[in-house]
């Protein structure tokens, strides 16, 4: 009775520390959770649904050489942050979007990866094919509602990806070998 | 024949033995009881700040948001036993000892009168908990008070209510007494 009557004389201080606490850790395992540019492959994702952990970790399964992390970030995360949605090294967005972002594409056509691929608007590598309702890393990521036929999506480099060097040379191929395992992707 | 503060309330019945509430001894064991629950605190935090740590040493991809979870929780919940320590038994021991040790080094003063003692225990602010004692001596009363660590020996010697007593007093304080009937 007396230690109840002692916590609810501190109750406010307790709140407090948890509300710091939240705050402290969530901040702290933001530098866990992230590497430098150069050492991880961000993949941006613009779909219904998108299972970003799930997808990282099965992407991460076989890494590219020199990359020690991919992150997988969905619209409700990058649109809080622009830095994130204009610096991606990948993006997968539906077609009806793709003008949203021309910007920040490079175009694949002359990539070895879009031969005997449909290429889409702006240079983009359609990843997931709506009449045939499949499409690359669809256990991931949920392309059309259940029952819809939704729409196409296209896979698109960044156009200052630092892991795209047969498109701007700097940097590595790594997008492109992640690029490639998420276009095989069940 | 005593000298009473009072002046005009005298006694010469049967006294019963006079009961010391603070020894010099104490001093020396609430001193190491502070030190050992202050040394408690530190490693709860340190533990606290070790698996902290640990967490997200371990921390990969797929672990990321359970780690994160587990770390705020661990330091939330550390932190509220850490607050509630420092502020309910480290001060507290702190505050005792310091006052323990005004009262043996006080100078004492003797009051005697009807004595009795409330049941409410009131802690003051940076300081200990007291329990308040009236003492009425004729048309005088009086208020005192008495640590309510130990309060316990004068609440038996009273029984629950009022008695003759001769109380030994340092600012304020009971630091000793006597049932005179």
């Amino acid at each position: 009775m007396r230690v109840l009557k002692n916590i609810a004389s501190q109750l406010h201080i307790y709140l407090l520390w948890l509300f710091a606490a939240a705050l402290l850790w969530g901040w702290i395992f933001t530098f866990v959770t992230d590497t430098r540019p150069e050492r991880k492959v961000t993949v941006f994702v613009e779909a219904l649904d998108c299972r970003d952990r799930d997808l990282a970790v099965e992407l991460e399964r076989t890494m590219p050489e020199g990359i020690r992390m991919i992150k997988v970030h969905p619209f409700t995360y990058a649109m809080f942050d622009e830095g994130t949605l204009l610096g991606a090294d990948l993006y997968i967005v539906p077609c009806s979007h793709v003008e949203e972002y021309r910007e920040s594409f490079a175009d694949a056509t002359a990539l070895p990866l879009a031969a005997g691929r449909t290429v889409g608007p702006e240079g983009g590598i359609r990843i997931y094919e709506a009449d045939a309702g499949a499409g690359g890393a669809d256990g991931y990521i949920t392309y059309a509602p259940p029952g819809g036929a939704g729409e196409d999506y296209y896979l698109f480099f960044g156009v200052n990806s630092r892991h795209a060097a047969a498109l701007n040379g700097t940097g590595d191929d790594a997008a492109l070998a992640v690029a490639e395992r998420l276009l095989e992707m069940d | 024949m005593r000298h009473c503060a009072a002046g005009f309330l005298w006694y010469n019945g049967p006294m019963e033995k006079k009961v010391e509430l603070y020894r010099p001894e104490d001093v020396g064991a609430l001193k190491r009881k502070h030190d050992a629950s202050l040394a408690a605190v530190w490693m709860i935090a340190a533990g606290a700040l070790a698996a902290c740590v640990l967490f997200c040493v371990f921390t990969n991809t797929a672990s990321a948001a359970r780690m994160e979870l587990l770390a705020v929780a661990v330091f939330a919940v550390a932190g509220w036993v850490v607050i509630y320590l420092a502020t309910f038994t480290v001060a507290a021991l702190r505050h005792e000892g310091e006052h323990t040790a005004r009262m043996l080094a006080g100078e004492r003063s003797a009051i005697r009168g009807r004595t009795s003692l409330a049941r409410e225990t009131v802690r003051i602010k940076r300081s200990i908990a007291v329990r308040s004692v009236t003492v009425v001596s004729g048309s005088e009363k009086r208020r005192l008070y008495v640590d309510a660590c130990r309060a316990r020996e004068l609440e038996r010697a009273l029984g629950g209510g009022e008695k003759l007593c001769e109380l030994d007093v340092v600012g304020g304080y009971v630091a000793a007494f006597v049932v005179l009937s």
